[in-house]
């Protein structure tokens, strides 16, 4: 039977033998590399070669760009199906959750015959070059200049950050001015780049609790063909909604990662094992267990009233909201079970507590700050006024950017 | 919200609008100036009649509509949103509880409590009230006070006891015509719902025993459909706050726009879905039988009662000076909250309860073994793990 005539349930049947035989069941350990608790990326790449091949990878994309062809249900059968393993393929979500959609919904044709089935194949990592030093939840104020030169061309100067797996990757998604005569949404691009410019340099960014998958990019007068434009001239703000909109799916979507070290039932043992489960330390696993299932449960719902029908407009805010109160409270959590041996310890087990107690800090600014999704949940399930502000009338030159006082048009 | 059938989707509506038609959201205020009874009979009367509210609970057989708990939450959901006055609560626990039961006594009053010629009060017995076994056999002789319950005036107390010479636990039939019984009304907390003192002096009255199991799940039903009227009350404040931030005006703004305030309500917002998801699981749970009924369901009550309660206080501080006045709707759903957050068992109660469920939970190894380890012995339940 072909992949094509088959039935979503069929096809997740297919998908559960294949990925049982290939992929290591959510929960177990993984081979890490490189202090981000990943596997190499030569191995992520040919794990989703793997996949691609057996038939489970774009799977609701079009065959002519390397995609399957198949239905959203058979998507929704496949995602129920891979909930239950850890694919080791993190350093391309980013291409496969957020750019390769930008590219089916804005790219040109030839963007998408050039990318899209590589994507697909793992043959191509991709990052996403957005946010700015200067501009992080206003990310429409960011300054990276595009400037048009001979023959369309243009030239790229400025920085980026945030930008995840950026180390990896063979092209970005980059949104740059292209007018700072333009309201500040209005004076933006969308480009592809290739990462491989020599004019390009990568530095990789040391979070708080140690490595991570974060990039600063610099482009110091990279050159990038016209033909790399996406979308529009100062259409590019139009494109970002779509990449982040996919960005959201993609985010809430997605599971928790295997075992977590600081989920109530791991401090539970922990507790156990080291002798400290007092009634206070089962009162805050208590605590932590409602933020789990406040996350849980709400995923449940979600996903269950998108399956009848409903439009879940931003109410999926509320979703990340609940995931950061998460991170927040297994941090305290944390740091009630081990009570004073937080101080200072020499085995594994407390530094992965302790690395994950680090981290849940950020939890609350990645993908979207705390203060956003409120507003977004006001202003956008709620009905309540946007805050006052004018920026989204005048000029970008005559705005105030960039916290050093600076204004738009002094890049 | 927790309708999850077209068929309850469609109930949910019905009564919606039966309530918008035939209530007000401060009816409670005009009939506690009244000073009368707490809730409004003719308004149940038609409750119970015409969509069949009081029977909701109760088998088809004794001519109820043998509804499942997700009904009763949609129901209570509704009721909750309104803040309507009325024994269905209590007279819904009272039907779980009979209804689990086998005693003949119980059909009775299950007949009565469906056709609404009845209501019921759900009493927690307290330290105050003694049971010895009756001079009838089947009967248990009860003597002392119950010093608050929720409901009053209603014709049968359902008083939760332990049997005497056991730790079995059974439900005394108290009807109010009872020699000895004497209702005192209390000035109520929750204007939606009367209080009263109940005094038995001696009383000896048919018990309708149950098992423990059963027993754990109709309290675990009792507090789901609680929260389900929490849910639809927090959905109201929430609601309230947002229409006042979109429409008052400061300093040349709708206060809506200033994130000290938009911030606060889109919190109470996201709690509320938070509430209505894990109430929806917990609900599923229960009638599932799932391994996690208990845990789902202790979750949901504390969830729903913790952040229906900072729901209905900053939906106060949103209203500022308005907020605090008696004509104005917010304190009835800020008594409302408090009231609920001390009913059914109390907030710590709920989280040593959660506390305690997840340690069983989580050491499993502990049944495999069979051994049998002391709460509080912490130190060697964990030996095992």
């Amino acid at each position: 039977m072909s992949m094509i005539d088959r039935s979503p349930s069929e096809y997740a049947a297919a998908a559960r033998a294949w990925l049982a035989e290939h992929a290591p069941l959510h929960g177990a350990p993984r081979k890490a590399s490189g202090g981000t608790g990943e596997p190499p990326i030569d191995e992520q790449c040919a794990f989703q070669a793997a996949l691609a091949d057996a038939g489970f990878a774009g799977i609701s994309w079009p065959v002519e760009f390397g995609g399957q062809g198949l239905s959203q249900e058979h998507q929704n059968a496949f995602a129920e199906v891979v909930a239950e393993f850890d694919l080791p393929t993190t350093a391309l979500t980013i291409g496969l959750g957020m750019c390769a959609p930008t590219l089916l919904a804005c790219g040109s044709q030839s963007q998408q015959r050039d990318h899209v089935a590589n994507v697909i194949a793992g043959r191509e990592v991709w990052c996403q070059l957005f946010s700015e030093p200067g501009a992080g939840s206003d990310v429409a104020s960011l300054v990276t200049a595009a400037e048009q030169i001979d023959g369309g061309s243009w030239r790229i100067t400025g920085q980026k950050i945030w930008s995840s797996y950026a180390h990896y990757a063979h092209f970005g998604l980059l949104l740059a001015r292209t007018d700072p005569e333009q309201p500040k949404h209005q004076g933006l691009s969308m480009f592809v780049v290739d990462m491989h410019d020599p004019a390009i340099t990568v530095r990789r960014i040391r979070m708080a609790s140690g490595e991570s998958h974060f990039n600063e990019v610099f482009f110091d007068g990279v050159e990038l063909p016209a033909s790399a434009l996406i979308g529009e001239v100062n259409g590019g703000w139009a494109v970002a909604r779509i990449t982040l909109a996919s960005e959201r799916v993609t985010i809430g979507t997605s599971r928790r990662p295997g075992r977590n070290p600081i989920g109530s039932e791991s401090l539970l043992q922990l507790a156990c094992r080291n002798g400290r489960l007092s009634p206070e330390v089962l009162r805050s696993l208590a605590e932590l267990h409602l933020l789990e299932t406040s996350v849980s449960a709400l995923g449940t719902m979600l996903s269950d009233q998108q399956r009848e029908g409903a439009d879940l407009g931003a109410r999926g805010a509320v979703a990340k909201l609940a995931a950061a109160r998460l991170a927040a409270g297994g941090g305290r959590t944390a740091a009630t079970v081990l009570g004073e041996t937080v101080l200072g310890y020499d085995d594994p087990e407390s530094a992965e507590v302790i690395h994950a107690l680090l981290e849940a800090p950020s939890r609350s600014i990645g993908g979207g700050t705390n203060e956003m999704l409120r507003n977004i949940i006001a202003e956008r399930v709620l009905g309540l006024p946007k805050d006052p502000g004018i920026e989204r009338s005048i000029p970008f030159r005559e705005l105030r950017v960039n916290s050093n006082g600076i204004q738009g048009g002094n890049q | 919200m927790i309708a999850t059938t077209d068929e309850q989707r469609a109930f949910s509506q019905v009564l919606r609008r039966f309530l918008e038609q035939h209530t007000r959201i401060d009816d409670a205020l005009q009939l506690n100036d009244a000073g009368e009874l707490w809730y409004d009979p003719a308004l149940w009367a038609r409750l119970a009649g015409e969509l069949g509210l009081s029977g909701l609970a109760v088998v088809e057989e004794l001519g109820g509509q043998g509804a499942g708990l997700s009904e009763l939450c949609v129901a209570a959901y509704e009721l909750g949103a309104r803040l309507v006055p009325s024994p269905f609560l209590p007279t819904t626990i009272a039907s779980l509880a009979l209804g689990a039961t086998e005693d003949p006594q119980a059909r009775r009053w299950l007949e009565q409590l469906a056709g609404g010629q009845a209501t019921a009060a759900f009493v927690q017995a307290g330290p105050a009230l003694r049971a010895v076994e009756g001079s009838v056999a089947g009967e248990v002789m009860l003597d002392g006070t119950v010093e608050v319950t929720v409901g009053g005036g209603a014709e049968v107390a359902l008083v939760v006891v332990e049997l005497p010479g056991g730790s079995r636990p059974g439900y005394a039939l108290c009807p109010v015509e009872t020699q000895g019984l004497t209702w005192s009304p209390l000035q109520a907390l929750d204007l939606t719902r009367g209080a009263a003192r109940l005094r038995l002096s001696g009383v000896s009255v048919p018990v309708a025993p149950l098992d423990l199991p059963s027993r754990d799940r109709v309290r675990r039903a009792a507090r789901l459909v609680l929260a389900a009227e929490r849910a639809g009350a927090h959905e109201q404040v929430v609601q309230m706050a947002a229409a006042h931030g979109r429409s008052r005006v400061a300093f040349g703004q709708p206060i809506g726009a200033f994130q000290a305030v938009k911030h606060t309500i889109a919190d109470r917002y996201a709690d509320w879905e938070i509430s209505v998801a894990a109430l929806r699981d917990a609900v599923a749970a229960h009638e599932a039988g799932r391994g996690d009924a208990a845990i789902a369901a202790v979750s949901a009550t504390l969830l729903s009662l913790r952040s229906y309660r900072s729901a209905a206080s900053d939906n106060i501080q949103i209203h500022g000076g308005m907020g605090v006045t008696w004509e104005f709707p917010a304190h009835l759903y800020y008594r409302h909250s408090l009231a609920t957050a001390a009913w059914l068992g109390t907030e710590a109660e709920a989280i040593n309860e959660l506390g305690a469920l997840i340690q069983d939970a989580g050491v499993p190894a502990r049944t495999a073994t069979g051994e049998v380890v002391l709460r509080g012995e912490e130190e060697q339940s964990c030996k095992q793990l």
